[in-house]
């Protein structure tokens, strides 16, 4: 071919050949090249195809998977929400949970089977002083001492309750972080949380309930014995009537022998009323005449008594603030108080040591949140360098009849404590052993100061004869009171009930003063009084009674125009008496 | 070795076409122009199928340089058709035959 000549039109179809060629090529419609020195499969369509397939196999298979991941990431988005769904509803519950438990008043605690704590809620930490930090883990013994053993003793497994102890609510005591005790009910369960079993405590802090069961105990005794006091006190004063009346009686009309046995009669008798009155007082239902008080003049007036009351070897220290509020309160009282308190710190000094009682008064301003009500208060303190007092001591001085000393007849600081309480006064009493006790006294303050009291006048009208009739059911008052009525130039007229004197009354009899005993078989004195005063409005009336003139004037109703007469007294106590109501009442 | 498709009467058209063995390409365009005689020459054709992988001399002699490649004896000068021949169209211009007017 070399060499021979070509013409336009040969080149032309030649180069439209090529095209062809390089056409069918590049769209793969060709499968061999034909060369001089071979044929060449060019295979490009298989390939092609294969490639072809393979990516329509592996786009279906895509699609396939992707479908399916589709489906399944469907599954897991729904999966995924539910249980979303149930995590927040059991996060719900939980938190629902944890504030009902976080929000009890009671302690709950929940116990491993080695006696661990493991869960415990916000009334825990409070109530024994730890944090919830310090409790998980800690032993239940170490909050409240004994109580595995309980539990061990009720069950054959050591870690349970028995059903027995669980349900039930036990008291125990139970032991706080700063060492302090406390009284708790303990309510004992089984739990099972996730195969694990534990032991459930409900826990109630009753410290403050039983101090004040206890406190309403001691109430209660103090007042049961406090009615019997003032049962016996009322049976002696009446039989000391008749053996201090009589014997005053006597005591001039025999010789001197014999009269120096009645005086040792008449001073017994009088000892024995001490008794009596003291009785009455720590029963709240002494004789007893309320004034406005000053207490540094009180104890200024008593303070010559006292100290001849105690050792000279023991010194008095003064501490009296002047101008103090005025206190509502007897004086006799109040001295009876100041001087059982002060016996009291000289016996504490002892025979053989030297010592100082120091006596203070001020004022005191009581804030809210005290176990005293809020308020002004008048403060009377009497302190001693003395042996102290232990705590069971402390604790039972108050008791009626309780006493540390070998004479003693255990009514001094009971008499003090109802003498207190009839003026609405409160005592605090601080003592260390070896060093010394301070009695503190807080008495209502009254405000505006008033005016010193109007001193009684002593002076009794003269006497002149009258009609007296003594009403008493008790022969030996009642022989007495007449002996002495009748010496002093009345006429007497006697009664033993009421009954009996209503009648004389009723039957016209003259009488000018009826001396009348409350407590009679019959007709009591009240009943009687009411009659008479209907019969005989205007007449002068004298009860006495081996009560409180309290006590009397609330068993008579109207206390208005009487004249209280204590029991035991003597003939020229009740000649007094008679004389003054006569002098009030008759022109 | 080539073969024959021979019609029964005398042919009209004379074709050749070389192919690689059973390639798809190859196989494709035989196909084709067996659908291209039957149907639009009424079988008044003869094509000579040359396999080039038996006989590539032959291809070199009428300047085949790849398969599939017919030549389209009977026009002159010869036309040369490259590919799979799916279309009809160059083939029957070449042999001057309408489309249309073959089929009617």
């Amino acid at each position: 071919m070399s060499g021979m000549a070509i013409s336009y039109d040969e080149v032309v179809n030649r180069l439209r050949e090529a095209e062809e060629v390089i056409a069918a090529l590049l769209n793969a419609q060709a499968d061999a090249v034909v060369t001089p020195s071979g044929v060449h499969l060019l295979r490009l369509h298989e390939t092609d195809r294969a490639l072809h397939h393979a990516k329509t196999s592996l786009e279906r298979l895509v699609e396939e998977r992707t479908r399916g991941l589709i489906t399944s990431n469907q599954k897991l988005t729904q999966e995924v929400c539910e249980r979303k769904r149930a995590e927040a509803a059991l996060a719900a519950s939980e938190s629902r949970f944890r504030a009902l438990l976080e929000s009890a008043g009671e302690a709950v605690i929940a116990v491993d089977k080695l006696g661990r704590i493991v869960i415990v809620n916000a009334s825990t930490e409070r109530m024994f002083g730890y944090e919830r930090r310090e409790l998980t883990g800690m032993l239940f013994d170490a909050l409240i001492p004994g109580i595995r053993d309980f539990m061990r003793a009720q069950s054959d497994d050591s870690h349970s309750p028995s059903q027995a102890a669980a349900g039930s609510i036990l008291e125990f005591t139970g032991r706080r972080k700063d060492g302090t005790e406390l009284t708790v009910d303990v309510g004992l369960s089984l739990a099972d949380a996730n195969g694990e079993s534990l032991a459930l405590a409900l826990i109630t802090d009753v410290t403050e309930r039983k101090r004040a069961e206890d406190n309403l105990r001691q109430t209660q005794k103090l007042e049961s014995v406090g009615l019997l006091a003032a049962g016996v006190a009322h049976d002696f004063n009446n039989l000391l009537t008749a053996i201090l009346g009589n014997a005053s009686l006597l005591v001039d009309e025999v010789p001197p022998r014999a009269s120096q046995c009645l005086q040792a009669v008449i001073d017994g008798a009088q000892k024995a009323a001490q008794v009596t009155r003291q009785l009455l007082a720590y029963a709240g239902k002494g004789h007893f005449h309320i004034t406005d008080l000053d207490l540094s003049a009180v104890v200024r007036e008593n303070i010559g008594l006292i100290r001849i009351s105690i050792p000279r070897r023991i010194s008095i220290d003064l501490h009296l603030e002047g101008g103090l509020p005025r206190i509502h309160a007897d004086a006799g009282q109040i001295q009876q108080v100041l001087m059982n308190l002060v016996i009291n710190a000289a016996e504490a000094i002892g025979e053989s040591a030297n010592g100082t009682i120091d006596i203070g008064t001020g004022e005191e301003e009581v804030p809210e949140g005290q176990a005293v009500a809020a308020g002004r208060y008048v403060r009377i303190t009497v302190s001693d360098t003395g042996c102290g007092m232990s705590e069971a001591t402390k604790a039972r001085i108050f008791d009626p009849f309780f006493t540390t000393k070998v004479f003693g007849r255990g009514l001094g600081l009971s008499a003090v404590l109802g003498i207190l309480r009839s003026c609405a006064a409160t005592i605090n009493i601080e003592s260390t052993p070896g060093q010394g006790t301070t009695f503190k006294l807080l008495f209502p303050a009254v405000s505006p100061p008033s005016k010193t009291a109007a001193v009684e006048t002593q002076t009794a009208p003269a006497d002149r004869s009258s009609t007296i009739l003594v009403v008493d059911d008790e022969d030996g008052v009642r022989a007495f009171a007449s002996a002495a009525l009748r010496r002093a130039g009345h006429t007497v007229l006697q009664a033993s009930d009421g009954r009996q004197a209503v009648n004389m009354i009723r039957s016209g009899r003259t009488v000018d003063l009826i001396l009348l005993d409350v407590t009679m078989p019959l007709m009591g004195g009240q009943e009687a009084l009411e009659q008479i005063r209907e019969l005989r409005p205007g007449i002068s009336v004298v009860v006495t009674s081996g009560y409180g003139s309290d006590e009397a004037r609330r068993l008579m109703a109207s206390g208005a125009d009487m004249t209280f007469l204590q029991k035991p007294f003597t003939a020229d106590q009740l000649l007094l008496c008679v004389r003054r109501t006569l002098g009030v009442h008759v022109p | 070795m080539s073969e024959t498709l021979r019609p029964s009467t005398q042919p009209k058209y004379r074709m050749v076409l070389f192919v690689a063995d059973h390639e798809p390409n190859s196989r494709e365009a035989r196909r084709n122009i067996e659908g291209i005689c039957a149907r639009h020459l009424f079988d008044s054709c003869e094509v000579e199928v040359v396999d080039v992988l038996e006989d590539y001399r032959k291809a070199l002699e009428h300047r085949v340089l790849i398969t599939p490649t017919l030549l389209v004896l009977s026009h002159h000068p010869p036309v040369r058709i490259v590919g799979t021949l799916a279309d009809p169209n160059p083939i029957l211009s070449a042999m001057q035959v309408h489309a249309n007017s073959s089929s009617t």
